[in-house]
């Protein structure tokens, strides 16, 4: 934007040519003859002058001066004045009212230093010119920003109100007074802005948390830091019941004499609510924890779990006890620092076995560092991950130490009661047939004996002789019948079968188990392996084996610890039968001895009746067998028995 | 000559002893019924009865019973198949005069039925005996005593020998002693005097529990 310069004075072509020349290219530069065409330019506001120069011609420069700067106060004013009217001039101007600054006198000296002056008074215009538009850029800048802002807000405002989380923005005063807030936290409070503004916000909550919120933002008052803030949640009453907020107080700004806050408000109610059902079931699933916990403690039952690299991850209050461990003592350790070496080598492959994935149940007599030998059942659970992979194995023991105890004590009881009731039937037997057999007996002896008397006194016919031999002859027939009947009903046994006799040793010996004592001998097994099968009464053969084997334990009681020998002995012969011997180191038996033992009623011990070696001796023939006894090279005596391989028929004796 | 009733079911011993006895010059009558004998009892001529105790209608401890209420005092000699002490004492206190088991020597019968009809002409004997029981008894030492109660309770030695926690051998000895106080030829005599003396050890089971 040009400069304009208005010359008003006389004219002068050779100046004005000069200024054009001279001053810089933005200047124009006029000339105007009268000062009324000034006037009608500056009211019409058109061609007013930056700079006016007045002439010394010109009449009243002053008034024209105070004229212009009523309407143009920008305009610089250049009054030319003669030598001596100079300060009379400079003095009006002084105390003229309506005249700034940009009015000045000038005494003319040559056109250059004229040109000069005006060049340094459109530089200062175009500066200030330059100056002036810069402001009014900036202000316009400003003014379009203050338009702006209030779209920024809202867009902002918006933005936050189509978020899908709610969130409530909220400006308060140092004291909570709500300053203004935007619709989302309207609708979170339920109240128009109409309402809230001006209210304090701690207000809107119940009164707890009122408290809470009123000192929160005395905290962020007084932490008096933008960038800090504090976060709560509290509840809220609403019309549907109750909702609740987080909110984060924080400082906007602390420019003001008072800082202003800044308050989020987001719904949280969903949020809290599944916290407080979480907080439920959390509490639930401890309980149910607990109660689980509760009763595995209670188990008697010894619970543990063993991770695949053989360290407890976890165990019962009762294998703490058991073992006489604190938990601690217990978890990581391996398995055989806490069930020691020697029981962890009886249970290593069961371990091995549970390791690879199968599930293995066992009882076995194990040796505890503690307890000692005991028996226990134990059953082992692997457990898999869901890649299939063993993790380690459940642990369930239960000791039946008790059990076994009373089990066999409840065997001995069945074995003494099916002696007893053997021995029973045996009596009852032997008084049946003595009766049965003691008619016939009777009859024949009296017969013989009135035969020999009636003979002797000669006094008797043939013919009653004869009758009486008849009737002796049968019944002598009678009581063979009845022997008959009985042979007949002892081979009448049909729980005969196909049996090892190595088994029967094997079991008699577990049935014998707790008649041993302490210096009892273990049993020397010499027992051929293929053995055939012989066909015989289990219970019947078992029997015997307990009984001779019981006989040759006792006959050694009485010899010294280190000399009691007891071998049993299977063989299979050539023809066709199998032999069983049992060989004690005992004293032995006299010669004497030996012949009777089988004898029924002979017996040596205060409670024996004196049947066992004949029952089995009878037995053992009704099985086709047969049984012997002879002295042995340990001094001792030596039972024998033999049973035929295949079932053959009972021949008599 | 005397007569001898032989009640017993069993043909053969029935009639096997009916010829033993005849051969040795008794008049014989058997019975195969018990009741046929009890009902013509009250008309028989006095003699010795045989009864086996053992018979399936009523048994011969009933029929003594019978008897007694008849009043029949015919001495009786009972035998059986079941030989058991206990039974052997019932009969016995019930008034019987021996006891024999089957089966049995047929001289032993013939001797007792001799010493019956004996005792029976000379009651003095009877009388002396059953007056000299209570003495003989209270002779015995309290050992023997309790000797004497296992034997009557139908004991074996080796039992008595337990009860007593005496040896065996102990327990035959007092059971010699026993025998010779007593003047016993057999364990029927050692009863007999037991029964005579009153002897409270002698428990007796009641009839009914036949």
């Amino acid at each position: 934007m040009s400069s304009r310069i208005t010359l008003c004075s006389t004219n002068n072509e050779q100046l004005l040519n000069y200024l054009n020349l001279n001053l810089s290219a933005g200047v124009f530069i006029e000339h105007i003859d009268t000062i009324e065409d000034l006037y009608v330019r500056i009211e019409n506001n058109y061609g007013v002058p930056d700079i006016l120069v007045l002439g010394i011609k010109v009449q009243e420069p002053i008034r024209i001066a105070e004229h212009t700067h009523v309407i143009s106060k920008s305009t610089k004013i250049i009054i030319f004045c003669e030598h001596g009217q100079e300060l009379t001039i400079q003095e009006s101007i002084r105390f003229s009212p309506f005249l700034s600054s940009g009015v000045s006198t000038y005494k003319y000296i040559s056109k250059e230093e004229f040109a000069n002056l005006l060049q340094k008074k459109v530089n200062g215009i175009e500066k200030q010119r330059n100056h002036i538009s810069t402001i009014a850029e900036v202000e316009k800048d400003r003014r379009a920003s203050i338009t702006n802002q209030p779209l920024v807000a809202n867009y902002l405002y918006k933005l936050l109100d189509r978020v899908s989380i709610s969130i409530g923005i909220l400006n308060v005063d140092s004291k909570g007074k709500i300053l203004n807030l935007n619709p989302r936290a309207q609708r979170l409070l339920k109240h128009s802005e109409r309402k809230l503004v001006g209210t304090y916000i701690f207000n809107l909550f119940p009164e707890n948390n009122s408290l809470e919120i009123k000192a929160l933002i005395e905290e962020v008052v007084k932490t008096n830091n933008l960038r800090h803030n504090s976060t709560m949640v509290c509840c809220f009453n609403g019309p549907s019941g109750s909702q609740y907020f987080e909110m984060t107080i924080s400082i906007l700004t602390h420019t003001a004499i008072e800082p202003i806050l800044n308050i989020i408000l987001q719904e949280v109610t969903l949020k809290v609510q599944e916290e407080s059902k979480r907080l439920v079931i959390e509490n639930a699933l401890h309980q149910s924890e607990q109660q689980l916990k509760l009763v595995i403690n209670a188990i008697p039952e010894l619970i543990a779990y063993v991770d695949h690299d053989l360290k407890f991850q976890f165990n019962n209050k009762a294998y703490e006890k058991w073992f006489g461990l604190t938990r601690e003592e217990i978890i990581g350790r391996n398995i055989w620092e806490v069930i020691g070496n020697r029981s962890y080598k009886i249970v290593e492959h069961y371990v091995k076995r549970a390791i690879s994935g199968e599930t293995v149940t066992f009882e076995e007599k194990v040796n505890y560092p503690r307890q000692g030998e005991v028996f226990i059942r134990s059953s082992y659970v692997p457990n898999f991950s869901e890649s299939g992979e063993v993790t380690g194995f459940v642990v369930l023991t239960s000791d039946i130490t008790q059990l076994k105890r009373d089990e066999d004590i409840e065997k001995k009881h069945m074995l003494e009661l099916a002696h007893t009731s053997r021995m029973i039937t045996i009596g009852e037997m032997s008084s049946q047939l003595a009766h049965e057999l003691s008619q016939p007996l009777t009859s024949i002896e009296a017969y013989s004996r009135a035969c020999i008397t009636l003979i002797e006194k000669d006094k008797t016919t043939k013919a009653e002789i004869l009758q009486a031999l008849k009737s002796v002859s049968s019944q002598a027939i009678r009581a063979q019948e009845i022997m008959h009947e009985l042979r007949n009903f002892v081979k009448k046994d049909d729980s005969r079968k196909n049996i090892c006799v190595n088994e029967l040793i094997k079991s008699a010996i577990k049935l014998l188990r707790l008649e041993f004592q302490e210096n009892d001998p273990d049993i020397e097994l010499k027992l051929i392996s293929d053995l055939p099968f012989v066909f015989a009464d289990r219970i019947m053969i078992e029997q015997i084996l307990i009984n001779l084997i019981k006989n040759a334990i006792e006959a050694m009681r009485s010899i010294a610890v280190s000399d009691r020998r007891l071998v049993i002995e299977s063989s299979s012969s050539t023809n066709n039968e199998v032999a069983v011997s049992v060989q004690d180191s005992g004293p032995g038996l006299t010669q004497y001895e030996i012949n009777k033992i089988f004898e029924p009623f002979y017996t040596t011990k205060p409670e024996g009746m004196g049947m066992g070696l004949a029952i089995t001796r009878s037995i053992i023939h009704s099985h086709g067998g047969n049984l012997v006894v002879d002295l042995n090279s340990h001094g001792g005596t030596t039972f024998k028995f033999t049973l035929p391989v295949t079932d053959i028929e009972f021949i008599g004796g | 000559m005397s007569r001898i009733y032989i009640i017993d079911d069993d043909d053969a011993v029935r009639e096997s002893l009916s010829m033993l006895l005849r051969s040795e010059d008794f008049n014989v009558s058997a019975f195969g019924n018990p009741l046929d004998f009890l009902s013509k009892v009250v008309e028989l001529e006095d003699g010795i009865i045989i009864l086996d105790l053992c018979m399936p209608e009523i048994s011969g401890m009933q029929v003594m019973e019978q008897l007694k209420l008849l009043h029949i005092t015919m001495p009786v000699i009972c035998i059986t198949g079941h030989g058991d002490i206990p039974t052997a004492v019932k009969a016995l206190k019930i008034g019987a005069y021996e006891f024999l088991e089957k089966p049995f020597d047929s001289t032993m019968l013939i001797d007792i039925v001799n010493t019956c009809i004996a005792d029976r002409v000379n009651t003095q004997h009877i009388d002396a005996f059953n007056n000299n029981a209570e003495e003989v008894i209270g002779s015995l030492t309290p050992r023997e005593h309790e000797v004497l109660k296992g034997m009557v309770g139908g004991l074996r030695n080796k039992q008595i020998a337990y009860d007593m926690d005496i040896s065996i051998r102990t327990v035959e000895l007092h059971r010699v002693h026993v025998m010779e106080k007593l003047n016993a030829k057999s364990l029927s005599d050692v009863l007999k005097i037991a029964i005579a003396s009153g002897f409270n050890y002698v428990d007796i089971p009641t009839l009914t529990d036949t």
